[in-house]
């Protein structure tokens, strides 16, 4: 029996590609194609899902999927391989935001970025999870790049941790604190917002950080900001997250970079008004679901979550449209696009 | 009822007013912008990170309960004190001294261009001043400068 296994650079507990990782483990595993999840890089918390690389070793049958988010030094053997290989590139984050707050990653980010074009070029089929990050694998060389989007599990969204304290309208911020989510332009909106039109709001940052010394600089920022309730609850369990999601009365992106974000559809989901940058492919992924700022006018952002906590008649239409999207990216769809993918690779 | 795109066109009138009545209040884009460079950075980051000096605080455990490994991670790395600061001041010695030589070649590239400029400024554009084959100083006779590369 065929068995696909997964490979990707770094595991950690709450970011996407790890998520999509185990979603697609549990989809094939169900269409009686079992396979493990490998990583070169495992955070202790993700131990007990995933292996380490070393083990990895596929038969000639099989199919390794090479998940794609970042240069790792004992990935490249992999194309080598005796097997049938897919591509799925999450997109790499250009190393520009990271020199300054974590050089590790962000030559880890460099190098994935100048090396894409051997993969793009070495395996079977190549796909990605949006059509922005599937022009990027076109740029690198891959000779015909399928879209399969995330694999949206509505069921994760269900359990409840406790809720946040407090009252007064809460903003929501979700998202790895990293460079280029831009953290502290949502804190420079949230205070204009707050100061205003609503001093008693609350803005959550909920996120892995990306050390404790950023999570620090972000602290501090807030700090500095005039701001007042500003929570940053670094990573959370899903219930937990679920929590924030069902309290809170907007969802904010200040992102200028992402290759999906699948925030937007967790929003969605919970019927929550989001207000945000169209950075790279969360246009395609919000469409006419999300309040967009103009590119370069933040000063607009305090307006639209003002708009969005107070008119209830447009908080309606913004979750009718949001279940649209989400029926765009339902989870049957998504897995016979997956499965697509998977039967193209081991054709 | 107002709809998602009356909303954002709102709000951008909203924002032109509110910056036009008072500037001060507007959304802070402060922050982390002065800190994100370019994806290839140039000879001023270079010099800047050319020495190397770690932050004890970038040695954390991820685990849960991971405190008391952090604390252990770091007094290794006080006992190995040092040593690392042997290996930091000879990886900042090369560095630096790379970084010269660098510099050193760059100078010399843009002193060759600036001359050649000034030699061949009747070329039409895009016609290459050197001959085919040919690389280093103008001429390439008796006297001239070793090739640079």
């Amino acid at each position: 029996m065929t068995q696909v296994h997964q490979v990707l650079s770094a595991v950690g507990p709450y970011d996407a590609v790890s998520t999509q990782a185990q979603a697609w483990r549990e989809l094939l595993g169900g269409c009686g194609m079992h396979g493990a999840i490998y990583a070169d890089l495992i955070d202790p918390r993700s131990s007990r899902v995933v292996r380490p690389l070393a083990e990895l070793d596929p038969g000639p049958g099989d199919l390794v999927v090479l998940r794609y988010s970042a240069y790792a030094p004992r990935l490249r053997p992999l194309l080598e391989l005796p097997c049938r290989k897919l591509l799925v590139y999450h997109n790499v984050t250009p190393p520009r935001y990271f020199w300054n707050h974590h050089p590790g990653v962000a030559v880890a980010c460099a190098l994935g970025r100048d090396q894409l074009p051997r993969y793009a070029r070495a395996v079977d089929v190549a796909a990605a999870d949006s059509a922005f990050n599937a022009r990027e694998l076109e740029v690198a060389g891959a000779p015909e790049t399928r879209v399969v989007p995330i694999l949206f599990e509505p069921g994760r969204l269900s359990g409840r941790g406790p809720g946040p304290e407090g009252e007064g309208p809460l903003v929501l911020v979700v998202g790895r604190l990293v460079p280029n989510k831009r953290h502290d332009l949502a804190i420079g909106a949230f205070a204009a917002y707050q100061r205003r039109f609503a001093p008693d709001a609350r803005l959550v940052l909920a996120g892995e950080p990306l050390s404790p010394s950023y999570r620090g600089l972000i602290e501090h920022l807030a700090r500095g900001s005039g701001a007042r309730s500003v929570t940053v609850t670094g990573g959370l369990p899903q219930p937990d997250l679920n929590a924030l999601y069902a309290s809170a009365d907007v969802l904010l992106s200040t992102s200028e970079h992402e290759g999906f974000c699948v925030p937007l559809l967790e929003a969605f989901h919970f019927g929550l008004p989001v207000v945000a940058r169209p950075a790279g492919a969360m246009p395609e992924v919000g469409a006419d679901a999300v309040l967009w700022a103009d590119e370069g006018d933040l000063d607009m952002l305090p307006e639209l979550i003002d708009l969005a906590v107070t008119d209830a008649g447009l908080r309606e239409e913004l979750a009718r449209r949001g279940q649209r999207r989400l029926e765009h990216f339902a989870y049957e769809r998504t897995a016979d696009r997956i499965l697509g993918a998977v039967d193209a690779a081991l054709a | 009822m107002t709809s998602p795109e009356e909303a954002i066109e709102q709000a951008r009138e909203r924002a032109a007013g509110q910056r036009s009545q008072d500037p001060a209040a507007a959304a802070d884009p402060a922050g982390l912008g002065a800190s994100i460079t370019s994806d290839r950075p140039g000879l001023e980051l270079l010099s800047e990170w050319s020495v190397i000096e770690v932050d004890r605080s970038t040695v954390y455990s991820t685990r849960r309960a991971g405190a008391p490994i952090t604390a252990l991670k770091r007094l290794l790395l006080r006992l190995l004190r040092q040593y690392h600061g042997e290996l930091e001041a000879r990886q900042t010695r090369f560095n630096i001294a790379l970084l010269s030589q660098f510099r050193d070649l760059e100078a010399r590239v843009s002193r060759l261009e600036s001359e050649r400029g000034a030699g061949v400024g009747d070329l039409a554009p895009g016609a290459s001043p050197r001959g085919p084959g040919e690389r280093g100083s103008p001429g390439g006779g008796p006297g001239a400068e070793p090739p640079i590369l």
